[in-house]
């Protein structure tokens, strides 16, 4: 049961009714009654990952109160060690450990036959490791005082909204939001409607037409060459952000129906001039997660490394970002590239040049082209398919000479349409990029708002498909 | 030494770092509000104050700098 299925809204619609209508507004009902609605979306969409998420969720509630009431020491180092390997630990069984297996087992006999590659990790499991490893270290680092109500604690793990695939909230921006009873506010609801309408419509429709482009571009089973790789992973990249994005969209636009605000994930991430301004508008709270508890802590061992010890941090944390996707080499080598691309900014001084104001606008068009290229062409290692032929093919764009672009791709005005609708949404996106999403329309008058609702809904109802009933995210 | 010697010094450290002096100090100036103070050049500022002044910064301590005001009470608790 995700956000976009039929039996997602007769649930919604009963929550938020019974949270806003019929309840007293008292905190302790509020959070009750959404921590019994996230195990219920839970428990709806894998009752196991429900059970696993639930005790070790009260065993680190446990541990982390206990651990803050010790004396600074030896030993509490130790237990925050514990913790954090315990987590990192539940995380590589279930995430890690069945794919490392096969490859050694590979490397050794030629094939794997392991079983362990079989088990299925606990839904949302990264997200939630996430966000107990930074309260973990929050608290130990004394920038928090630990939880001391396991019902609060209970909502800020199982939230619904962020349950599937994130944001990774931080307890210290996410908790003082469900400390005090929540009032109906009919602005932030109407807000949240509108983005998670839009959230909607880059899922069902964007997403997957996108998909679908992509299939007829990028045939599974074959090796690619010349023009058509580019075109791919363009389509590739465009199918990722719609998926993500559309699901980010849509759980901070449910979580505002609650009266709570989530990290807005995504700002138009397409329209930054370098690799950084990207990161720092591309999945914003893991980027954030890395840059707080990997980048500035390894940074800060290796300032006196100048511009190396940077560099090494950063491609560190690259790396993790990838290995944080999966244990594969695909991954990984996403994220060392991704780290690797940090390096001229390095160089040169951050990104003093991003920001100067005297930047021609075709000088920060090129600029926004060759980074969305970049993003593009490393997307493709997302695929399931070895490393080398995805190198051999990023190669072969420029080595074949083939302008091998799909035609069927433009035939018909269906087609036309579609894409009609790809450059419409990124062009609204464009649009509103200094908005928090793009739907944020209340200034306009009523009128306008209501053919907007009216244009996005019928395009939605004419437009959408479902060829897959989940979002991509859910995987990692 | 007094806050605003610190605070000169300082200021020739961030125009060595950043490369231009486009920015005004004082007590609630922000590294968001500095062209190029941003997390790659962060720690090499840092590095700087610290040969500077002859003192060792804790990552807790940098963790709790709010603008330059808390930056330079944090370097005099050091030197006194």
């Amino acid at each position: 049961m995700y956000f976009h299925s039929i039996l997602f809204a007769p649930f919604l619609f009963f929550l938020f009714f019974v949270y806003h209508f019929v309840l007293p507004k008292t905190q302790k009902g509020q959070n009750l009654l959404l921590l019994l609605g996230s195990l219920a979306f839970l428990g709806l969409n894998d009752l196991k990952s429900c059970g696993i998420i639930l005790i070790t969720g009260l065993i680190n509630f446990a541990a982390v109160k206990k651990m803050s009431q010790l004396a600074e020491g030896n030993l509490k180092k130790y237990v925050f060690y514990l913790g954090c390997a315990a987590n990192i630990g539940v995380l590589g069984y279930y995430k890690y450990l069945g794919t490392l297996l096969s490859g050694i087992q590979s490397i050794f006999q030629g094939q794997s036959t392991n079983t362990l590659t079989d088990i299925i990790i606990p839904i949302g499991l990264s997200f939630y490791t996430f966000q107990l490893l930074a309260y973990w270290i929050d608290v130990y680092n004394e920038e928090i005082e630990p939880e001391t109500n396991p019902l609060d604690f209970g909502v800020f793990i199982l939230y619904f909204p962020k349950m599937l695939s994130g944001p990774i909230e931080l307890y210290q921006k996410f908790s003082p939001q469900i400390k005090l009873p929540r009032q109906f506010d009919t602005a932030l609801t109407t807000d949240g409607l509108r983005q998670f309408m839009w959230g909607f419509f880059k899922k069902t429709v964007i997403s997957t037409h996108c998909l679908s482009f992509y299939a007829i571009a990028f045939p599974e089973g074959q090796t690619h060459a010349g023009l058509v790789v580019l075109l791919g992973g363009m389509l590739n990249i465009i199918y990722i952000y719609a998926d993500f994005s559309g699901y980010s969209d849509m759980a901070c636009g449910l979580s505002k129906l609650f009266g709570i605000r989530l990290t807005n994930n995504f700002a138009s991430p397409f329209f930054s001039t370098n690799i950084s301004e990207f990161w720092k508008r591309w999945h914003v709270s893991l980027s954030s997660w890395i840059m707080l508890y990997v980048f500035t802590p390894l940074s800060f061992i290796l300032r006196r490394h100048n511009k190396v010890g940077v560099i090494v941090s950063i491609v560190t944390s690259f790396v993790l970002v990838g290995i944080w996707h999966g244990a594969t080499s695909n991954y990984i080598v996403f994220g060392l590239l991704h780290g690797l691309f940090f390096i001229p900014l390095v160089l040169r001084g951050g990104s003093i040049n991003a920001s100067n104001s005297s930047t021609s606008a075709f000088s920060s068009s090129t600029k926004m082209f060759g980074t969305f290229m970049l993003i593009a062409l490393t997307s493709l290692f997302f695929r399931d398919v070895p490393v080398r032929q995805t190198l051999q093919e990023i190669t072969s764009i420029i080595t074949s000479g083939q302008l091998n672009v799909p035609t069927a791709l433009f035939h018909g005005a269906t087609n036309m349409l579609y894409w009609l609708l790809i450059i419409a949404c990124f062009v609204v996106e464009y649009i509103q990029r200094r908005h928090e999403h793009a739907l944020c329309i209340a200034i306009l008058p009523t009128w306008k708002r209501w053919l907007t609702y009216a244009i996005v809904l019928c395009i939605i109802f004419f437009f959408s498909s479902y060829p897959s009933d989940h979002f991509i995210y859910v995987q990692f | 030494m007094d806050r605003k010697a610190i605070g000169d010094k300082i200021q020739v450290i961030l125009v060595k770092v950043l490369k231009h002096d486009r920015f005004e100090m004082h007590d609630e100036l922000t590294a968001t509000m500095v062209e190029g103070w941003d997390s790659l050049t962060h720690m090499a500022i840092i590095a700087e104050i610290e040969k500077e002044f002859s003192v060792q910064f804790k990552l807790k301590e940098l963790n709790k700098l709010r603008n330059m005001g808390t930056l330079l009470d944090l370097v005099q608790s050091k030197l006194n």
